[in-house]
């Protein structure tokens, strides 16, 4: 045998099994298509490799393949809803699946015969929360890329201000978006921060004050958190939150414990030694900060939200997302965080 | 020589004065009276370490014949010596005395392998020493314990997983990207049979030093081929052995929610990862200063594990 049709051989023959058993990770959430809340115990399946899992209570799902097959195909299928097929080659980092209701008119029948309203603040979609890649070409032909989300944390409390159209409207869910506090901007680049699927913390149900500033917590909920799902559902319909004003907050609180903590890296400097001109020899190195999940979303809107942050829960400062910024094709900022009430 | 010195005049100008007398010690084998290199200086109640560069030279200001902590030299393949800190006052040399592991059988070709402690390192979120309530890097050496298929295995392989960053940015040439490397670590490795009596590290199964070096990556994959390391018992450990010195000290910026304000933690690179798997047992050991195994609890109950692992061939 020619060496050079040799030396290609083994080559083949070493690389072939690293393909073959190279591990595939699909992960993402699936929601109602109409609605875009969460389908708990919607089946997601791999049709060939003949795997299957069922989703959680944020619709949120992860199958981890071992030896993938070639030209697989994702079946993610519900009770009532269309099923869903995508080929695997066009999965896509924590996909949001919409699933069609399989009987569209019947539903809207009972919501019509049903006087009960139900409303959601401040709603979001999930395409607010995805993010998107944006490039740009820069002046040397080079394409820089960006997201049009950014993260928002503090290192305490985060308030939302909600007006709902009467007073002792029922809250039901509230929902939020997530994302990692960095996220790279091209494939070359990669992330300067760990992230964790893991976060506890707590919600708070808050009314206005006499100034119309924060005021009494009517009710507070711990959250867990243990999946990567982006969009965050909390369900409150069996906590019977009535609440007797128009104006209400909802406050996500931070919570500074090991399970929150993601590491961020900073580029530091430190002393490396002396020039014999007296002056210090600086040295570029590596420094972290401590960050706290969650990171909650901030998006382009078209309604801008009010914002209150705190970090002792009793000084309270505003800020205001609707910031004029005329250029762009949603002028103001909005904060993933909303809430469905009925009445 | 200049950077430790920096280094620990740092550290103990808490509790020694400025203008103060330079106290010089040369670590050297007691035998051939050589240098020996990266020895690990911990001193007990002030819980600070240091480790020594190639000229095994530390120094010390203030009097010591006052100071009245314990100081323990430690270095792989030697005694640890544990003195008072002022009984070096009338030293200028520490001699330690030579501990080589015993000689090992012959290379052997085995038939089996097996992967022990595999975990996703996609799931990797938390690292060893540098979280909010741990910063203060307390200890020495961590150990992974591991239990072996059978006794007498070869172990041949150790793959871990730690925190590395890089920073791409797009240079003048639009062909070719740059990357800033900031995460340069070197460390050693090391090898332990039981202890019978307290289940944790006991002797050292390595008669090698073994270093490794990495610029950034954060896979870290070693080959044991070579230093023919059997495995007695089934049970035995890696362990990681910081060298605390100036290339691998970093810091780190954390919020105290309390006072508001921000603090720094010094830490020592690699920071190695906790693995995403949950064990019943605790199977993480630390070595504290004074040179006593421990059982480390820091990541307890979730963090039962390091994200190490390793292959055996028996």
């Amino acid at each position: 045998m020619n060496p050079n049709y040799r030396y290609l051989l083994i080559s083949l023959l070493c690389w072939l099994p690293i393909r073959s058993f190279a591990q595939r990770v699909y992960e993402g959430q699936v929601v109602n298509k109409v609605t875009e809340a969460p389908l708990k115990n919607a089946t997601v399946a791999l049709l060939k490799a003949k795997l299957a899992v069922a989703t959680d209570d944020q619709g949120y799902y992860k199958l981890v393949v071992n030896k993938p097959v070639t030209n697989d195909t994702l079946q993610f299928s519900f009770v009532g809803y269309d099923t869903y097929l995508l080929p695997a080659a066009n999965y896509q980092p924590k996909m949001f699946i919409p699933l069609t209701p399989a009987n569209n008119r019947l539903k809207q029948v009972d919501i019509a015969g049903n006087k009960i309203k139900t409303l959601t603040l401040y709603k979001f979609n999930v395409s607010d929360i995805k993010d998107i890649r944006f490039e740009l070409m820069t002046k040397d032909g080079l394409v820089r890329g960006g997201y049009y989300t950014t993260p928002v944390y503090t290192n305490g409390t985060f308030a939302k201000q909600f007006e709902a159209p009467q007073v002792n409207v029922k809250l039901n869910t509230i929902d939020l978006g997530r994302r990692d506090r960095d996220i790279p901007t091209s494939p070359e680049d990669y992330p300067l921060a760990t992230s964790s699927k893991y976060m506890r913390f707590l919600i708070h149900v808050i009314l206005p004050d006499s100034a119309g500033a924060l005021g009494k917590t009517i009710f507070t909920k711990e959250v867990y958190i243990s999946n990567g799902a982006l969009k965050i559902t909390i369900d409150l319909k069996d906590k019977q939150i009535i609440i007797p004003t128009t104006k209400f907050f909802i406050a996500v609180e931070w919570l500074p414990i090991r399970i929150n903590e993601v590491i961020y890296l900073n580029v530091g400097r430190k002393t490396a030694g002396i020039k014999k001109d007296g002056s210090s020899q600086i040295e570029e190195t590596a420094k972290y900060s401590i960050l706290y999940q969650p990171f909650l979303v901030k998006f382009e809107s078209a309604v801008g939200a009010v914002g209150w942050q705190s970090v002792d829960n009793r000084h309270w400062f505003k800020f205001d997302f609707r910031s004029p910024h005329p250029s762009r094709k949603h002028p103001n900022h909005d904060v993933a965080l909303s809430a469905t009430i009925v009445y | 020589m200049k950077k430790l010195l920096i280094a620990i005049t740092c550290l103990l100008s808490l509790s020694a004065g400025a203008q103060q007398k330079m106290n010089t010690f040369y670590l050297v084998d007691d035998s051939t009276k050589s240098a020996i290199p990266a020895v690990s200086v911990s001193i007990v109640r002030a819980k600070l370490s240091i480790t020594t560069e190639k000229d095994g030279i530390f120094k010390i200001p203030g009097d010591l014949s006052k100071m009245r902590d314990t100081i323990i030299f430690f270095a792989q393949h030697y005694i640890p010596l544990r003195l008072r800190l002022r009984d070096l006052s009338t030293m200028s040399s520490v001699g330690l005395k030579r501990d080589l592991p015993a000689a090992k059988m012959a290379n052997i070709k085995l038939k089996k392998d097996t992967l022990l402690n595999d975990f996703s390192r996609l799931d990797v979120s938390y690292y060893v020493g540098l979280h909010a309530d741990d910063p203060s890097y307390d200890f020495l050496q961590l150990a992974q314990k591991f239990e072996a298929p059978k006794a007498g295995c070869l172990l041949t392989r150790v793959n871990m997983h730690r925190l590395a960053f890089f920073i791409n940015y797009y240079s003048s040439d639009p062909d070719r990207m740059a990357r800033i490397e900031l995460e340069h670590t070197k460390f050693r490795l090391r090898i332990y049979d039981i202890d019978a009596t307290t289940g944790g590290p006991g002797k050292d199964l390595c008669d090698q030093i073994i270093e490794v070096s990495s610029s950034d990556q954060k896979e870290l994959d070693i080959s044991l081929n070579k230093y023919n390391i059997i495995i007695p018992n089934k049970t035995f450990f890696v362990a990681v052995e910081w060298l605390r010195d100036y290339y691998n000290g970093g810091s780190v910026s954390i919020y105290d929610f309390k006072t508001h304000r921000y603090k720094e933690h010094g830490f020592y690179k690699p920071s190695i990862g906790i693995s995403p798997n949950t064990d019943k047992m605790l199977n993480i050991w630390a070595l504290d200063f004074a040179h006593r195994w421990k059982p480390y609890t820091e990541f307890s109950p979730f963090g039962t594990d390091l994200a190490i692992k390793v292959n055996v061939e028996y």
